[in-house]
């Protein structure tokens, strides 16, 4: 419903110009005779109805599709904000904005506010047009009730006490129906009237506007044009009717006009009674009218054809495709977030703003050849450039421009002739980002990853490349032939960010036994972006790629498991992308390794056998009653044949409230994973929590809920306490 | 007595009732379907309303005059055209069907116009 009613008011919208160029021309053009005028009508009322058209070079319309239903984009974080394709500069310095404020969203589960607009708009539309349609037939009704009692005068006229104006009744057998008061003079012109528009069929064409009204109700311009169009209906038909007239004919028609005045001549199939013509206006039209020169009739078609082919056909769509070259970008080619694909077998560039001399390139999305795209294809302001393309194969435009400045730049190229999409919402994590280059930047933590040079190319594959590496967490796995377990080592960490190139961790070591001296270092579109170095062996872990402090972008979110043999620990990188460098955001760190964690606290409560766990960074507390845990824990060491004095005692009391309560387990954070907390991405910190009773006291977990807000920072959302292990 | 109304239709079915009274209203429905080409209801609807303008009288189904023809017309003054037709229009279109009225001055204006007008 949404989406037809969208069409529909796009159609409308595009008829409106066509609207208001005729009353232009009627204004301009008094001369004209009227029935030229109902022909332009004619072309409106295609243009009304007519949902294809053919695409010219003469089309005037600034766009065809004024609000682009593609804006429309299903469930997933989009940054796209809906535009208006429009060649007016004051529309898109107006309404653009105006959507963007209030269409851009940014939550990731909330409906497109567009759609569900639409689909109300389109309820709203249904229902005015099913008035409109019942409220004609109710009238119908009426008057066929009314008109019982008239009497056939001949043919297909009927006098009528009850009518007062003389109307048509009727669509398919019109009848006309007199006033029954009406003498015989009167009664002879105004059947002329009458008739005339009986042969113009204007029952017919009323209908038909009617009808169209009723479809394009929300449109004042087409009750305008409804209203005219009935008004030169009947002017048409004064002209036809006194056409034929000798001269003193027509006075005598003007004088039966007046004696009627105030009594309107309506062909009614509908109630509305719109087109009051004047009886002054009337009057002299049918005075003044005389046959119109040759002159004029070629200027009213003149007219007529331009104004079909102008309004008529859809102009062509040409796009601007925008292209964000980043502040620093070094990279021989950057590519626009949309996408392209060609409707016909070639596609033509033209060079827009912002953009000089340069090389283009296509980079195939979704394409049968992949290849054939390699070719340097140039591209000058003034000399668009053509390329063969495979038809309905998706592209992105890349343009060779490097930026040194330290703002990013947009450019633009002007294509037509093509379908547009922002980067495809079905590949996962994808957020549509140009390739960008990402030279080294500082962390600010205590493990900062080191900077290192900038600018490093991609790596060659290095010797004993494994391939694409699981992402499982377990150390040490047997994939590395013993010899080569020192060299450095490429673990694919899938293609994040989906462009077709995967993200990969290299990991080598400096020296042997006993210090091992990992050094690990994170590449993403082949540069690197962030190191890691520590005394220890490293495993690669996984990366993830989520939008973390809710700006729409996403970041990478990569742990990986230093360790020594085969206990691990787990560390954690957050990785955020700013123009064309990444930094590492905050992370949480005791002052080593073990302490790798949230600073929690354990605590006794102030009532009997609690415990309250509590983390800096946030207010919440968490009262735990540990009794029947204990008392469990007693139960297994009894049956098991061990020792329950520990937690015996910890039950009989003799604590005081705010005594620290065991605390967290050993190796700090057990477990860094991603997740949902209240409909946002987060990640989730579990920390082992013991009891007094020692490192075998386990008594469960602590999850801390984080993400980060808008300076980098971790911002705690949630802590919870979870009994089992 | 007030003056009765009567449309120009209606008329000639009084005619016909006074040239053919006391005459059963199927009689009637015969004729008018012959004259006007009415239907059954509709003959007994317009007559019900002369009926209730007090011109006739219906005894079981016979029809007699309660007024004689020279009576009603000698009454009558002016021919009446009944308006009713704006009567079937909703309400809000009717308002635009305003500004169609002319003046007085208006239409003597456009009557010297036409009458002024030369080829």
């Amino acid at each position: 419903m949404g989406n037809i009613f969208l069409k529909l008011l796009n159609m409308s919208i595009t008829a409106g110009w066509l609207i208001l160029a005729v009353m232009c021309v009627r204004l301009l053009f008094r001369k004209i005779p009227k029935w030229v005028n109902c022909l332009l009508w004619g072309v409106v009322a295609v243009r009304l109805v007519c949902p294809f058209s053919v695409e010219s070079p003469f089309s005037i319309l600034p766009s065809t599709e004024p609000i682009k239903s593609s804006t429309v984009v299903e469930g997933e974080v989009q940054n796209y904000i809906p535009s208006i394709d429009s060649r007016l500069a004051i529309v898109e310095n107006t309404i653009t904005p105006m959507l963007t404020e209030t269409f851009a969203y940014e939550e990731p589960d909330s409906a497109a506010p567009l759609q569900t607009v639409t689909c109300a708009a389109g309820l709203v539309w249904c229902c005015g047009m099913i008035l409109l349609i019942i409220c004609a037939m109710g009238s119908a009704v009426k008057l066929h009730r009314l008109v019982r009692e008239g009497v056939c005068v001949r043919d297909h006229i009927y006098i009528c006490d009850a009518v007062g104006s003389p109307f048509i009744l009727g669509i398919v057998r019109p009848r006309i129906y007199l006033s029954s008061a009406l003498s015989e003079r009167e009664m002879d012109y105004i059947l002329a009237h009458e008739t005339a528009h009986l042969k113009r069929k204007d029952h017919w064409w009323k209908a038909l506007g009617y009808f169209l009204l009723c479809i394009h109700w929300f449109n004042p311009l087409c009750w305008m044009a409804y209203s005219l169009f009935c008004k030169d209906i009947e002017l048409a038909c004064d002209e036809k009717a006194a056409r034929g007239m000798a001269f003193h004919e027509k006075k005598e028609y003007s004088r039966v006009l007046l004696s009627c005045a105030g009594q309107r001549s309506l062909v009614m199939v509908c109630p509305l009674a719109f087109g009051e013509v004047g009886v002054r206006e009337r009057v002299k039209s049918v005075l003044d009218d005389k046959k119109p020169t040759l002159w004029v009739m070629m200027a009213a078609a003149a007219v007529v054809v331009i104004l079909a082919v102008c309004f008529l056909t859809n102009p062509t769509r040409e796009y601007q495709i925008r292209i964000t070259i980043p502040a620093g970008s070094t990279e021989p080619f950057c590519y626009s977030d949309e996408e392209i694909s060609p409707k016909g077998s070639t596609v033509t560039f033209y060079a827009g703003q912002g953009l000089g001399d340069t090389e283009i390139r296509l980079l195939p999305v979704e394409a049968g050849e992949e290849n054939a795209y390699d070719q340097a294809v140039y591209i000058t302001p003034g000399m668009p450039v053509e390329m063969d393309v495979e038809r309905g194969a998706w592209f992105k435009i890349g343009v060779n421009i490097q930026n040194p400045t330290e703002e990013s730049m947009d450019v633009y190229v002007s294509v037509g002739n093509v379908e547009v999409r922002v980067a495809s919402a079905k590949e996962a994590d994808n957020g549509g980002l140009s390739m960008e280059s990402a030279p080294e930047e500082d962390g600010s933590q205590s493990m900062e990853p080191l900077s290192g040079e900038d600018g490093s190319q991609s790596m060659e594959p290095v010797p004993g490349e494994d391939g694409s590496q699981s992402m499982e967490p377990l150390p040490g796995e047997g994939d590395v032939p013993q010899e080569d377990m020192y060299a450095p080592h490429r673990y694919d960490m899938g293609d994040l960010d989906g462009n077709g190139e995967q993200e990969y961790v290299v990991i080598s070591f400096q020296e042997e036994d006993p210090d091992y001296d990992g050094h690990l270092e994170f590449y993403f579109n082949g540069k690197r972006i962030y190191e890691y170095e520590d005394l220890l062996w490293m495993s690669p872990g996984k990366a993830e790629y989520i939008d973390l402090d809710g700006d729409g972008k996403k970041e990478i979110f990569f742990t990986f498991w230093p360790h020594v043999n085969s206990m691990p620990l787990v560390e954690y990188a957050v990785l955020k992308q700013t123009g064309g460098s990444w930094e590492l955001l905050e992370m949480i760190h005791g002052e080593d390794m073990l302490d790798n964690g949230f600073p929690i606290a354990s605590r006794y409560g102030k009532e009997e056998n609690t415990l309250v766990i509590t983390c800096e960074g946030t207010d919440q507390e968490i009262v735990y009653d540990f009794k029947e845990y204990y008392e469990n824990r007693i139960r297994e060491e009894q049956e098991s044949g061990g020792d329950s004095r520990q937690y015996a005692e910890i039950l009989e009391g003799g604590y005081r409230e705010g005594d620290e309560f065991g605390g967290i387990a050993a190796w700090g954070v057990w477990e860094i994973g991603s997740g949902t907390y209240n409909g946002r991405n987060c990640l989730i910190a579990t920390h082992g929590l013991e009891g007094p009773g020692g490192k075998f006291d386990h008594m469960g977990l602590v999850d801390v809920y984080f993400d980060y807000d808008a300076r980098g920072k971790v911002h705690i959302l949630n802590l919870e306490f979870r009994e089992e292990l | 007595m007030a003056e009765i109304q009567l449309g120009v239709i209606e008329a000639r079915y009084a005619d016909m009732i006074w040239e053919h009274e006391p005459v059963t209203s199927s009689e009637l429905v015969k004729m008018t379907a012959v004259e006007f080409n009415w239907k059954r209801t509709t003959a007994h609807n317009v007559l019900r309303r002369l009926i209730d303008k007090g011109l006739f009288r219906n005894d079981n189904g016979v029809v007699t005059a309660v007024i004689s023809r020279e009576e009603f017309y000698s009454r009558q003054s002016r021919q009446y055209v009944d308006d009713t037709f704006s009567g079937s229009l909703p309400a809000f279109i009717a308002a635009f069907m305003q500004g169609s009225r002319i003046t007085a001055e208006e239409a003597e204006a456009i009557r010297r116009m036409i009458d002024r007008a030369e080829e």
